[in-house]
């Protein structure tokens, strides 16, 4: 892949929008809540949905510039902004992606759900995002607006002082075992690619999980799914779940009930990882949306390394490649049925 | 019929579902009994038109309902009325049992099998041993949900 061009976050926001090549950008803004960001969508000028009811062409520029001045992107950007893309599916939009997001694009573009004619990609080479929750914890104070990089730590602003953390201390765990810094797909990057670290196959925790007894995996499970309040935030985050009539909502038949019995979030999980399936890329959103701290990642992470093992297949890498579900092989593995 | 709770006059008996597709395994059990061939009672079936149809959250659904075991059988690869339902459905049953192994549901409580229309011995076969691993493994307790009765 031909390098991108590397470009300016505003000055290309600017471009696109006022010369009319795309309808809609979508980014990210600072947010209120203390080291957060908010997805910041703009509206283009030549946007006939976006009706600009009886705004003056001036105002109506002044809000457009307005709110690109109002774009960022720094650690504080976790959001996975491709979930917007389904809104948006017959206009021309920009969307920023960081590496993670951009295997979400390559994920649509397999199932034929957005026009790769239709998107601007803007690539953000990502060196992980800060887990905003966490770092409140570890430092006793979540009033931090700002954080500064430096090297391998995080700085926090605290109650007038700064604070250090170590970067892989404040990161998500996503962050942390993302193998997929850079963008695998883009039309300019705004920022220059970063070093990938070499990762081993499965984490530690893993490793530790499979071979662990099946009580003590069922008690893990139990355990994590008692949790869970069935807010259905995982899936409205995730970019891959874009029914328009999740089988979570379906009431003919009713797959899953809404009781405080661990077993309705069992079944709820089960049935969206089988959904998920060979197309999970492991970008976070889940575990970040959660409420209750589920560990969601755990079981999408055993079905991503074995459909990797299997079919040696990832999800979101190559827009070419069917995804493993949809095909079949004559070698597939037949020793698990009599 | 209240299954949980064994009363004094009968003991826990397992209570297996069996998806089989119309065209062999329907057929395969259809044998079994026209040869008068024995097998443990224990088995519910569904017959669905090819084993690719079954959705997994069929399976799991059952479980959660309370039965204590699962089997699906199909038409042996490359026998598929439909050409290649089973191939599909193998890849979808490879990966539901990875994912039931990983989060600790008993090994046993589902099971897949191709069972043609002409053996009716082996369905009679898989369905015995289907039923007593069951049983050995007790009581589906682990995602039956519990319904509490007023």
């Amino acid at each position: 892949m031909t390098m991108p061009k590397q470009v300016d976050l505003k000055t290309i926001a600017r471009d696109l929008l006022t010369k009319g090549k795309v309808e809609v950008f979508i980014g990210y803004q600072a947010a209120s809540l203390p080291l957060a960001a908010a997805p910041l969508i703009i509206h283009g000028a030549k946007d006939s949905v976006d009706a600009s009811q009886s705004m003056a062409p001036d105002a109506e520029r002044d809000m457009m510039a307005r709110k690109v001045a109002a774009l960022i992107f720094d650690d504080r950007c976790e959001m996975n902004l491709v979930n917007y893309l389904h809104k948006f599916k017959d206009r021309k939009t920009a969307v920023v992606v960081k590496g993670c997001d951009s295997r979400s694009v390559v994920g649509l573009l397999q199932e034929k759900q957005v026009d790769r004619k239709n998107l601007v990609i803007i690539g953000a080479p990502c060196r992980g995002v800060v887990d905003r929750r966490h770092v409140a914890k570890l430092m006793g104070c979540d009033a931090s607006r700002e954080v500064d990089r430096e090297g391998e730590h995080f700085r926090f602003q605290c109650a007038g002082s700064w604070k250090r953390v170590k970067v892989a201390d404040a990161i998500y765990t996503a962050c942390r075992e993302c193998q997929v810094h850079n963008p695998v797909i883009a039309d300019y990057w705004i920022g220059a690619p970063v070093p990938q670290p070499d990762l081993p196959e499965l984490t530690a925790e893993m490793e530790a999980l499979r071979k662990a007894s099946p009580d003590h995996r069922w008690t893990r499970f139990h355990k994590e799914m008692s949790k869970c309040i069935l807010c259905y935030a995982c899936r409205n985050l995730c970019p891959a779940c874009y029914c328009k009539t999740c089988f979570a909502d379906a009431c003919k038949p009713k797959w899953v009930g809404r009781t405080d019995d661990p077993s309705d979030a069992m079944l709820f999980h089960l049935q969206r990882l089988m959904h998920l399936g060979g197309r999970c890329t492991g970008c976070g959103a889940c575990v970040r949306g959660c409420p209750m701290n589920v560990d969601l990642r755990l079981y999408n992470d055993h079905l991503r390394s074995h459909v990797k093992q299997e079919y040696g297949f990832m999800a979101g890498m190559d827009s070419a490649v069917h995804p493993p579900l949809a095909m079949y092989s004559m070698g597939d593995c037949n020793e698990f049925i009599r | 019929m209240n299954n949980d709770h064994p009363s004094e006059f009968r003991e826990w008996q397992p209570r297996i579902l069996a998806f089989l597709c119309n065209w062999c395994s329907y057929a395969g059990a259809d044998l079994a009994g026209v040869s008068r061939l024995q097998y443990p009672p224990n088995v519910r079936i569904i017959r669905v038109p090819c084993s690719g149809r079954v959705n997994p959250a069929y399976i799991l659904k059952a479980l959660q309902d309370g039965v204590d075991g699962v089997l699906v059988s199909g038409c042996h690869p490359g026998d598929c009325h439909y050409l290649t339902g089973n191939y599909y459905a193998r890849r979808k049953f490879r990966l539901l049992k990875e994912l039931l192994d990983f989060v600790g549901v008993e090994d046993g409580r589902v099971q897949f099998s191709w069972v043609s229309a002409a053996e009716g011995a082996k369905f009679s076969q898989v369905m015995t041993e289907v039923t007593e691993k069951v049983r050995a493994l007790g009581p589906n307790r682990r995602l039956a949900k519990r319904i509490v009765k007023m």
